[in-house]
């Protein structure tokens, strides 16, 4: 992989920061969309035994992924389809070049697949005189308006409905100043109809690949990935390696979670199988399926004791939704193809100089962890992420000072109490331009707390005379009969008098 | 390197690395939600994911309830899979190709099931001879029967067993649709424009 400019997230996050309107607007319609995830995942009353299954399958499947790989390749040639094996990103793209000059395909149609956006594959393309259309609506606004996707599963999250009417205007010639969703997407219906039906061939990702059937599953909501693989004879599906699954009957498990945890649907308008090429009513072969299985550092994210779990992602996006800095600072923050939690997870793997910022993107809330279908442990990850970065130098120089700092300060406890003491009367006599500066980033969009009178060895001094909560003395809170020398009661008074 | 030394090496780098794994789960199916009327359930779902959901008592009041509907009365090309209760004018097999679907206005399909948790419709497209043709037409209708509902997606994937391998199968719920303009929800996004879904109680 070639070297990428180093992403510093909170630089790349201040511009969208700065805006509080727009990162107001950002972080609720994220929430509305993992309140909907909520609603979902509580109709199911066997949701969770639904996410250990998957987790399962998923991780048994990546243990066993050389057989199943195979497994998946014989069946699927069995069954008609072409399949090809890319290392990387660059052997992705020259595949698919190759199929398309070898059957003159000037127009290609393509649906939503982060895989062909993690290969580049649109400017290489392009690059090559080839016209590419994205055709999911989000991603096409992007694609009009020469920008990435934002979110995996909601690429154009980040832009308003009257920016879309502007783009829409300029190259869709929609009324100028028009804003309305419906009549935007009418448009865009409109417009991309003739480039479905210009295509001549469709490019699709694969959501699961069932090793026992050698087919591959599509789930999409408009309908543009069955047009792009059904009108045009030949149907490219670009898949990374843990996109397997054993047996179709697995398919119920995820099938189940996926569109539930992405944007609070029951399961997603449509969910195709694909098996082999097109076929008429008798059977007659009327197109091809080529199915491209990529790497791409998937192989070495396995050999991770530590991330391996990651390769069970089913790209939902959940993670993101919930996540506290990703729905306040925008997917582009992270600069990396995948955002959010996974994304962090995921990138430094490919390359930790580049995204060594993003693991620290996090407050280990844990919430991502919690929502996971296929329970990742995402924010143990993102701490692991931060211990190996550390190890490998890569911690950034105020950190690897802080950090020293904090090492000093905890082995030395006349120091602590020392440091303890000035810090609190500092911050309560120094003026304010002395604190909130520009070189003090924990100042700036924030008040510091107000520093409390006593430090909490002092307090302990204080009350641990007091005799400690018994078993008894618990039951009876639990109860809801507060015991007089209960410790926390005491601690309670204390602060509401100070 | 060519496809054949990057297959290769792709499973030589996971074979050279064994990794301990559980043994693949099975689902217990006592543990799954069963719905006290699937029925009921299903055509609220189906009501619920942006389609409309018609009980009939018979498959010949199908064309009665289509003819209600102002874009089926005006439509010019019909296609119908389910010739006995829909008379269509637009033979599918007739075209080669199926770019002549464009000026499709209306789909009449028989669903094999259906499936409560989700108002799924299992679709075997092979009868269709255009697989496209389900996605290019600007109305779709589903015809299902009420013994064929099935509680959940567990019970799906085992009834269609070794179909699956048919070419191309898929499940539909509710009409195409998107949020992609501020999470509006947009119902009609490139597949159809409206799904009506009759549920026959006769067998």
């Amino acid at each position: 992989m070639s070297h990428l400019p180093i992403i510093q997230h909170p630089d790349a996050a201040a511009i969208f920061v700065g805006n509080r309107a727009r990162t107001q607007w950002h972080d609720s319609a994220l929430w509305f969309v993992r309140e909907k995830r909520d609603r979902m995942a509580k109709s199911i009353p066997e949701w969770e035994l639904l996410r250990e299954t998957a987790s399962g399958i998923k991780q048994h499947t990546i243990a066993n992924m050389a057989d199943y790989l195979e497994k998946f390749e014989s069946a699927a040639i069995a069954a008609g389809a072409h399949v090809h094996w890319a290392i990387d990103a660059a052997e992705h793209n020259q595949i698919v070049l190759s199929i398309l000059r070898e059957h003159g395909v000037q127009r290609v149609v393509k649906s939503k697949s982060m895989l062909t956006e993690e290969c580049h594959l649109n400017p290489f393309l392009e690059s090559q005189g080839i016209d590419v259309v994205d055709t999911d609506l989000g991603e096409r606004i992007v694609q009009l308006r020469r920008e990435t996707p934002s979110h995996i599963v909601l690429p154009a999250i980040h832009i308003k409905k009257e920016e879309v009417g502007e783009t829409f205007h300029e190259h869709l010639g929609t009324a100028a100043g028009a804003s309305d969703p419906k009549y935007l997407t009418e448009a865009a219906r409109g417009h991309l109809r003739g480039k479905f039906l210009a295509g001549e061939a469709g490019i699709t990702g694969v959501n699961f690949a069932i090793a026992e059937t050698g087919g591959i599953v599509v789930c999409t909501n408009e309908g543009n990935a069955d047009l792009g693989a059904s009108l045009p004879p030949i149907h490219i599906a670009s898949m990374g390696i843990e996109k397997l699954i054993p047996r179709a009957v697995d398919l119920a498990v995820f099938t189940r979670l996926l569109a539930r945890s992405a944007t609070g649907q029951p399961i997603t308008t449509y969910t195709s199988h694909f098996h082999g090429p097109r076929r008429d009513e008798a059977g007659n072969q009327t197109g091809q399926l080529h199915i491209i299985l990529v790497d791409n550092g998937r192989t070495k994210i396995r050999d991770s004791d530590e991330f391996r779990a990651a390769l069970g992602c089913i790209r939902c996006g959940a993670c993101m939704n919930t996540c506290p800095v990703y729905r306040r600072s925008g997917g582009h923050s992270y600069s990396s193809v995948v955002p959010g939690p996974i994304g962090s997870v995921l990138s430094p793997v490919s390359d930790p100089s580049g995204y060594k910022s993003l693991p620290h993107a996090c407050s280990l809330c844990g919430s991502c962890t919690d929502v996971c279908p296929v329970k990742i442990p995402l924010h143990h990850q993102l701490l692991a992420w931060r211990k190996e970065l550390a190890s490998m130098g890569l911690l950034a120089r105020n950190k690897r000072w802080a950090m020293w700092a904090g090492s000093q300060l905890f082995q030395r406890p006349r120091l602590f109490a020392a440091v303890g003491w000035l810090g609190r009367n500092a911050l309560r006599w120094t003026p304010r331009f002395l604190i909130y500066h520009r070189f003090n980033v924990w100042g700036q969009q924030r008040e510091l707390p107000v520093p409390p009178q006593n430090s909490f060895r002092h307090w302990w001094r204080m009350h641990q005379h007091l005799t400690p909560p018994t078993v008894e003395g618990l039951a009876d809170r639990e109860a809801g009969q507060v015991r007089s020398d209960d410790i926390a009661t005491h601690a309670a008074k204390e602060t509401v008098s100070q | 390197m060519n496809s054949h030394d990057s297959r290769q090496a792709i499973l030589d780098r996971i074979r050279t690395h064994q990794v301990e794994g559980p043994s693949l789960p099975n689902i217990d199916h006592e543990a799954l939600v069963r719905y006290p009327d699937p029925v009921a359930h299903f055509c609220q779902t189906v009501q619920s994911v942006g389609a409309t959901c018609h009980r009939v008592s018979s498959p010949f009041q199908v064309n009665e309830v289509l003819l209600d509907l102002a874009p089926f009365r005006d439509a010019r090309r019909v296609a119908s899979l389910c010739p006995d209760w829909v008379t269509g004018n637009t033979d599918l097999r007739m075209y080669d190709d199926p770019h002549y679907l464009k000026g499709l206005d209306w789909l009449i399909v028989r669903g094999e099931f259906g499936v409560a948790e989700n108002g799924a419709i299992w679709i075997d497209t092979m009868p269709l001879h255009h697989r496209a043709s389900l996605f290019i037409t600007q109305y779709l209708a589903i015809v299902v029967r009420e013994q064929d509902i099935l509680h959940q997606m567990h019970a799906a994937y085992e009834r269609i067993g070794q179909g699956i391998r048919r070419s191309f199968g898929l499940f539909v719920s509710g009409p195409s649709k998107t949020a992609d303009i501020e999470q509006s929800l947009v119902i009609g996004a490139h597949g159809c424009r409206t799904l009506n879904v009759f549920v026959v109680e006769e067998t």
